[in-house]
């Protein structure tokens, strides 16, 4: 889904999120392409091999490249002395070469060095037939050395990303868009603006939105209306900017500040929450993408002004410090207990690892997702029992009456182990 | 339900129902964007890198978020999300695509990402891209007026050939190895991060194969075509795989970290050039994530 175009040095890291090249190392390819690699070959060439004698009870296989299939029989590459470093290994290695002449440096054979040498040592890399290489992103364009063609011949200099022709070809803007960064109309990524939701929030509400009402809405700030439906109520939202994510909609829009807007990139969870029933970062989501699904808030968790069980939980257990991550932590714990009534304490840990918490830790949300689990348990088996049509009536939205923080109720988790992966 | 912008003669977001008429939607609108899960597009728009002249959301399209059995093959819809994709029923299909999905990130990001967005946004970290690759996979892709073609996923990822105008991503054709297949990753932090490096490592036995696919250290997944081969000539694969000798598995690791992150060229004086410590790191990380697939695999 992204628009990169290949910048001037071919393929440029995206800035997808927090991603840096200069951070990690990064193999950067030349931008000249060289048609007759492999799609995808990697670009070194020079490695030897140590020599690898093959046991005896294994035999070899064809080293042919063209007919890979093939099975050839152990003593047509297996010489006599199979325990040496000679003729086994040097038909074994000189497979990749002539498998791929692209060059006479790669194509020539280099004795394979000594066994003692070990399989890691750099020397065995003949340096000259891997060429010049773009390291770590440090050093800019890729200089080949010359003018002498690379070795590793990449023809796949242009970014990896679908070449989309859907790229928002933006006009120039058109006086009226209230956003600054609009005045920066770049072909294909604009320069980082501020944030959207300060563009936004200038042609939001409806009161004011009237009045303008530009109609010929041009491609720079293109508008939706849609109707949301959040927590079981239709929550229209009427021209709001398509590029708004739903958690941007759902707080300033709608007013429902619950979900927490924390690293705008999915990272963080605290801006989680249920649409259709899956448990989803809001701040990645287009909110007009998710127009008539059943979107459902830590707000909605509530049923008549009472917490539900796993915010009472959370509660109880301490699990709450500065809060911030809190109401993301409640739609995991949700999520997670919808779909594994009785996680473990590393199922739990592994769900909640998109949740990160600055202050306090996990402790206090796996304590209280063990709490509830075995409080919804109590309750069910409290169901079963009595011949009530209650336990039937068991919904998610219906907290379960069993008595709060009862933490000492059953504490053997195995009997409903099967519960869960559903 | 659909999203009408009340004044507009095109829609800004609309919300196609099948895969047809996502790809009339996009003829009708060029510069409309595509969205699947989102969460690659959304990064870049919450960053302010990208303003979408319009969306097309592609989770209403039902034929596309499933899977099926193909004469050897199964059929992927490009909307299968990660998290679809790492249940237990998949992992025993597609083991190596599973055990990417589930590395790929936190559940909030699986539950909205896709095998088809991974593929189309081509981030250089996407953790299904090497497994894709190293399975030699087949893209079908939507045209319109109902056209599909093919596409090897190497050919998309390494640039040679494109989606076309007003084309989607319909369809992955994965083969079904039957043989083990591992997923490594290498990444900042505990938990679902980004990877710094990747390898995805599959058997073929039917063709006596093993491909490897390095991620993550370069914009598009790398295959050590050499060290696959070489390494492949040394299997016992009417016998016992696991009998290759260590030190095989160990050279295979530094073959692909050879292969994969190569040493520069010497200077001009003829003086070879040391390489960074982050890429000697990088290439070490390489070379201990190969090994390790591949003692996984044979194991």
């Amino acid at each position: 889904m992204t628009n990169e175009y290949p910048g001037p040095d071919g393929w440029e890291p995206v800035p997808q999120g927090e991603y840096d090249s200069d951070a990690t190392a990064f193999v950067q390819l030349p931008p000249e392409g060289f048609p007759d690699a492999a799609p995808l070959e990697a670009p070194g060439h020079g490695y030897v091999p140590p020599p690898i004698t093959v046991s005896p009870a294994t035999g070899a296989a064809a080293t042919d490249p063209a007919a890979t299939g093939v099975w050839v029989l152990p003593e047509n590459l297996v010489g006599p002395g199979a325990g040496a470093s000679g003729g086994g290994v040097e038909s074994v290695a000189a497979d990749p070469v002539e498998q791929a002449p692209h060059h006479g440096q790669t194509g020539q054979w280099s004795v394979p060095l000594a066994e003692g040498e070990l399989p890691d040592e750099s020397g065995e890399f003949t340096a000259s037939v891997v060429a010049g290489q773009q390291w770590g992103g440090h050093t800019p364009p890729a200089t080949l050395p010359g003018g002498a063609a690379a070795p590793w011949a990449q023809p796949e200099v242009q970014e990896p990303s679908v070449d989309r022709p859907e790229q928002p070809t933006e006009p120039a803007p058109q006086g009226s868009a209230p956003d600054p960064a609009a005045s920066r109309p770049s072909a294909g990524l604009e320069l980082p603006d501020p944030a959207p939701e300060v563009e936004a929030d200038g042609a939001p509400e409806e009161p004011e939105d009237e009045a303008p009402a530009h109609p010929p809405l041009h491609d720079n700030h293109p508008l939706a209306s849609y109707v949301l439906r959040v927590n079981g109520a239709d929550r229209p939202v009427t021209d709001a900017w398509i590029g708004e994510s739903l958690l941007y909609v759902l707080r300033e829009r709608l007013g429902l500040a619950g979900a927490k807007d924390g690293c705008s990139q999915g990272e963080c969870g605290a801006c989680n929450v249920q649409v259709d029933g899956r448990l989803v970062a809001s701040c990645l989501v287009p909110a007009a993408t998710t127009a008539g699904s059943e979107v459902r808030t830590v707000e909605g968790l509530a049923t008549d002004g009472r917490p539900s069980d796993v915010q009472r939980a959370l509660a109880g257990c301490g699990a709450v410090q500065c809060g911030f991550c809190v109401p993301g932590m409640a739609m995991t714990a949700h999520d997670l207990l919808e779909g594994n009534p009785n996680p473990t304490a590393l199922e739990t840990r592994q769900a909640l690892c998109g949740n990160l918490c600055r202050c306090s830790g996990y402790r206090g949300v796996v304590d209280a997702v063990r709490q509830v689990a075995d409080e919804r348990r109590a309750a069910a088996d409290a169901a079963t029992e009595a011949p009530s049509a209650e336990g039937g009536a068991e919904e998610r939205l219906i907290p379960r009456q069993a008595g709060p923080l009862a933490t000492e109720g059953i504490q053997n988790p195995q009997d409903f182990q099967d519960g869960g992966q559903a | 339900m659909t999203t009408h912008a009340p004044q507009a003669t095109t829609q800004a977001a609309v919300l196609p129902g099948s895969l047809d008429e996502a790809v009339a939607a996009l003829a009708a609108m060029p510069a409309a964007v595509p969205v699947a899960g989102g969460t690659d597009l959304m990064a870049q728009v919450n960053a302010g890198g990208l303003r979408p002249a319009a969306l097309i959301g592609l989770g209403r399209i039902s034929e596309i978020r499933g899977w099926q059995y193909q004469d050897g093959n199964a059929l992927l819809g490009a909307g299968l999300t990660h998290a679809r994709i790492g249940r237990p029923d998949f992992a025993a299909l597609i083991p190596g695509l599973a055990a990417a999905a589930r590395a790929a990130g936190p559940p909030q990001i699986r539950n909205a990402a896709t095998l088809g967005g991974n593929i189309a946004s081509g981030a250089p970290a996407g953790d299904t891209l090497p497994v894709l690759a190293a399975l030699e996979a087949t893209l079908i892709i939507a045209g319109p007026g109902g056209a599909r073609r093919e596409v090897p996923v190497s050919h998309l990822l390494a640039g040679m050939e494109m989606l076309a105008p007003g084309e989607l991503i319909g369809f992955v054709r994965v083969p079904l190895l039957h043989a083990p297949q591992v997923f490594l990753k290498a990444t900042g932090r505990t938990g679902p991060g980004r990877a710094m490096a990747s390898v995805a490592l599959v058997l073929d036995p039917a063709r006596r194969g093993v491909r490897c696919a390095v991620g993550a250290i370069a914009p598009m997944p790398l295959r050590p075509l050499e060290a696959e081969q070489w390494v492949a000539s040394l299997i016992d694969w009417d016998g016992n795989r696991g009998a290759l000798v260590p030190e095989a598995v160990h050279a295979f690791g530094e073959y692909v970290a050879a292969a994969c992150v190569p040493d520069p060229d010497p200077a001009p004086d003829g003086t070879q050039q040391q390489l960074p410590p982050a890429v000697l790191h990088l290439r070490r990380t390489v070379a201990v994530l190969a090994r390790r697939a591949l003692g996984r695999a044979l194991s």
